[in-house]
């Protein structure tokens, strides 16, 4: 018995790190558009590979602890890395609890067309709704004047 | 009844170890990825065999073609062990062949930490039959930004490597100056014994992109030149060209002006390619208002470029060129995307880059693939594209 206990643990402990990330595929544009009608919104892309962004995550991460009404969602776009490192990754930022994707077409410039057809690969990408979903593209660092005036808008 | 019960408790327990492993098995992989790598590197040799390098499974890996693409010898691995190999955005192995004949195979090694890497190199001196054991170029072996990694070899068979390198910037933030260090490093370091090592490598520029492929190619002696990404005041990234000689000297200038004002990685490097007497091809992206694929040329001496000429469709994401010239014919090919798939474009010029034929899409495909590269083989032009659902294609232009 001690040992099933065990054996499930670890069953299931790596089994939800392997799939905490969502898949972000052509459609999920929509549906989180869908999902969160009339609500304020960051859509956040990132990348293993791009220092700018991570320190992005981490100013979102800090400025919506304190604008819980606005609703975060990150995107890793590295569908051909590990779930686990991209969560690694994620997990030092100290995002606040929030939707998590990772890219899951093969056809990275594709899926990255579909969402935005003027968004030609630079990152950080970051979209940002208001609550009648107007929507702000960003490419690069968010400057903080920035991201205070759209946040007390 | 003891017994039996024993036994179906006994399997019961097997079959949950079994599911258990099972289940490990295919979750708990994380060194590399299983889906296909779709970024490839070809190169003639004096022969005519069309030698090309790939990743696959955390493999560098080698294969060459007899019939100009169509059918491939089977592959072999370059690196003995498995490495995260740098594949996305604009990383990807590289291949080239010496005058003498050897294969030179560079790539970028990813690390755990984010960020950094090792520029590996490998060597065959018998025609692809077998690859010596790699060796990292650099001699700076910290868990630090070494990425991007970039090969020449000259027409006297010297070999230029060059890449990304974030080794200033951690002494920055070490010493903890009052200004900021700005973007990354460019380093390179030469072989001068046909690839048996490497001299210590030196810097070529600080502030340079962090992101973008590096362009090399030659002047007429065998000069390295080089183009790639900088980082200019107020956040500008531009472009540069630097002319690096077999003695270490270089000379830096800038060569596009485009005012690209941005803090993020691009993922967009440059192509650049001998033309006449007179000097080079190049071809790049900028973003911000002006958004598109530009053409110029610069001279070689005073290096005063041309104004910029736009290519392509930035709607449909015109990007990622290369460049190839032979004489005074000129080609540039480039990705564009559209609903249905990805497609390469090419334009010619016939004078030299001043006057273009009107461009035409000549390859398409529905699924993910590569840059496309030119190359050529007896002064004829050739494209090479990789992609998932229409596996490897090489094309040869008029």
């Amino acid at each position: 018995m001690k040992l099933k206990i065990l054996l499930f643990f670890l069953f299931f402990s790596n089994f939800s790190i392997a799939y905490e990330f969502m898949p972000f595929e052509i459609n999920t544009r929509n549906a989180i558009e869908k999902k969160y009608i009339n609500q304020p919104l960051i859509i956040s892309f990132w990348s293993i590979d791009c220092p700018y962004c991570i320190d992005d995550l981490k100013k979102l991460g800090k400025a919506l602890s304190k604008n819980t009404n606005v609703k975060l969602i990150t995107v890793c776009i590295d569908g051909k890395e590990s779930p686990k490192k991209a969560k690694r990754i994620l997990d030092q930022v100290r995002l606040p609890e929030h939707e998590h994707y990772q890219y899951a077409e093969v056809d990275e410039d594709k899926l990255r067309y579909s969402f935005d057809p003027t968004w030609y690969g630079e990152l950080p990408r970051t979209y940002f709704y208001d609550a009648a979903h107007q929507v702000t593209p960003l490419s690069g660092k968010i400057p903080n004047s920035f991201l205070d005036a759209w946040l007390n808008k | 009844m003891y017994k039996l019960n024993l036994i179906t408790k006994f399997s019961e327990k097997i079959i949950f170890l079994f599911l258990i492993f099972f289940c490990e098995t295919i979750f708990s992989h994380e060194s590399h990825s299983h889906r296909p790598s779709v970024v490839t590197s070809v190169s003639f040799n004096q022969l005519g065999t069309l030698w090309r390098v790939r990743e696959q499974r955390g493999f560098v890996i080698v294969d060459s073609s007899n019939d100009q693409g169509i059918n491939f010898s089977k592959s072999i691995n370059v690196n003995t062990e498995l490495q995260q190999i740098g594949t996305s955005g604009d990383a990807k192995p590289k291949i080239v062949i010496g005058p003498e004949g050897n294969i030179y195979v560079t790539w970028t090694q990813m690390l755990s930490k984010p960020y950094t890497g090792y520029i590996w190199f490998a060597r065959s001196k018998d025609h692809g039959k077998t690859f010596e054991l790699p060796q990292i170029v650099h001699q700076d072996k910290s868990e630090i930004t070494h990425r991007f990694d970039a090969i020449n070899v000259n027409k006297d068979g010297q070999i230029f490597v060059a890449w990304v390198d974030k080794r200033d910037l951690e002494k920055a933030k070490l010493q903890n100056k009052d200004t900021e260090y700005k973007g990354a490093a460019l380093y390179y370091a030469i072989s001068d014994n046909y690839g048996e090592s490497f001299k210590i490598e030196r810097k070529i520029v600080d502030s340079s992109c962090e992101c973008c492929r590096i362009a090399l190619t030659n002047d007429s002696k065998g000069n390295i030149i080089a183009m790639w990404r900088q980082l200019y005041d107020k956040g500008i990234r531009d472009h540069a060209v630097a002319k690096i000689d077999i003695n270490d000297n270089i000379v830096v200038n800038r060569a596009t002006f485009g005012g690209w004002k941005i803090d993020a990685c691009p993922h967009h490097g440059p192509a650049i390619t001998r033309g006449g007497d007179w000097g080079y091809h190049m071809a790049w992206f900028d973003g911000g208002e002006k958004v598109g694929l530009f053409y110029g040329r610069i001279d070689g001496d005073a290096w005063v470029s041309s104004p910029p000429k736009r290519f392509g469709n930035a709607n449909f994401q015109a990007g990622h060129p290369s460049l190839l010239s032979t004489n005074e014919k000129v080609y540039l090919a480039w990705k564009e995307i559209n609903e249905s798939g990805n497609y390469i474009v090419l334009a010619i010029s016939e004078d030299g880059g001043k006057n273009w034929l009107e461009a035409k899409t000549i390859k398409k495909t529905e699924g993910a693939s590569d840059y496309p590269e030119l190359i050529q083989f007896k002064k004829k032009a050739f494209l090479s594209w990789n992609t998932i659902k229409d596996g490897y294609q090489l094309i040869a232009l008029e």
